[in-house]
């Protein structure tokens, strides 16, 4: 059993530790902290797919969270509003540092072409975490945001500032990428 | 999800895990920055605490030395910088200006004086009146909460400047 498995074995206890951590109490913080991190974490590693990106995301969220939490009133559970955060992060991180999450230009043949041919890739077999890793950022994001995480491409324009149509080609040729190197 | 059930590709989607654990724990670095932004946030309500008493401080010490004499006849420039029918005590700002006005408007300070003291306060305000916005705008920024502060002490020296030149000068007509 993980440690954040452990912790959401405590039941009926999420409502309690919100109120108490909205009082300012960082103790119920990091109980939070301990449920539903590895949520977080998941979520910020495959839309930055690095590790140490998505730590400092995972960081940021939780912190950005702390700061907010006055302004969080219950319309939706913690954690949907945690993990909402923290792809506002995660988002936010990939246009800041790698400045090539170009969402506003709809998909395009040079992003298939952006996937080494299966053929060159000695890591053909790669599983399929892996292989959405590979997919250029703009496309790994709204795929893992539709795909991965069940928002919809409404939800999804919203977060990143799109229209709705340049989602849905991002998400059908992210498609089409998997599909044809996924092997199982 | 997407596409036919029996995809492959979707049928692994689903299997995706909904949770990763990271490699370490992340809690001690996100408890340092929040204990980092709450002292910065404190120091922040002490810069604001302390603008607030030089602020309060001036206001006390204008309307104890224009207010307690306001009723003097030998001072008529006291008097004006007074609103005759407020019987309490007005606001800061409000002695603020009023004080400023009457320093403007006094005849008995010479011209040269008045104009350098009306330009250095309106020079002053606006640069409070911009800071007071940064400050809003940026309310965790220290280095602008030190900089109104700043502005806030250079205009109760500037008053202070003022009303010592404004004494000695009804002090001499007086006489």
């Amino acid at each position: 059993m993980t440690a954040s498995e452990a912790w959401n074995e405590i039941p009926n206890e999420a409502a309690g530790l919100v109120s108490r951590a909205q009082a300012g109490n960082i103790a119920a913080f990091e109980r939070l902290y301990h449920q539903h991190a590895s949520r977080v974490y998941a979520v910020c590693l495959r839309i930055t797919a690095d590790r140490p990106t998505a730590e400092e995301c995972t960081q940021d969220a939780f912190v950005r969270a702390w700061e907010a939490l006055a302004q969080f009133r219950g319309d939706s559970s913690f954690g949907t509003w945690l993990t909402r955060i923290a792809i506002n992060v995660a988002l936010r991180r990939l246009t800041l540092d790698r400045r090539h999450l170009r969402l506003i230009q709809p998909a395009s043949e040079q992003m298939l072409d952006n996937l080494p041919a299966p053929a060159e890739t000695p890591e053909a077999d790669m599983d399929l975490e892996r292989l959405i890793a590979t997919l250029p950022p703009a496309a790994r994001a709204v795929f893992v945001l539709h795909a991965v995480e069940g928002y919809s491409h409404e939800d999804i324009a919203e977060l990143t500032g799109t229209a709705v149509g340049t989602c849905k080609a991002h998400v059908h040729r992210a498609r089409q990428l998997l599909q044809a190197r996924f092997k199982t | 999800m997407n596409g036919k059930p029996d995809d492959k590709l979707d049928s692994a989607l689903t299997r995706l895990p909904k949770s990763i654990e990271p490699e370490h724990d992340l809690w001690p670095a996100i408890a340092a920055n929040i204990n980092r932004r709450r002292d910065q946030k404190h120091h922040g309500w002490s810069y604001g605490a302390a603008a607030a008493a030089v602020m309060v401080a001036a206001a006390v010490i204008a309307w104890a030395m224009f207010g307690l004499h306001t009723p003097a006849p030998v001072n008529s420039n006291f008097a004006r910088m007074l609103p005759p029918s407020s019987p309490a005590p007005a606001s800061a700002p409000d002695i603020r200006a009023q004080f400023a006005a009457g320093i403007a408007a006094d005849p008995g300070l010479p011209a040269a004086s008045r104009a350098a003291f009306v330009n250095n306060l309106r020079f002053l305000q606006d640069e409070i009146q911009r800071t007071q916005a940064a400050v809003k705008k940026y309310p965790n920024d220290v280095n602008l909460q030190s900089l109104l502060l700043d502005l806030y002490q250079q205009e109760s020296q500037l008053m202070g400047e003022a009303q010592r030149v404004q004494i000695q000068t009804t002090v001499r007509t007086t006489l």
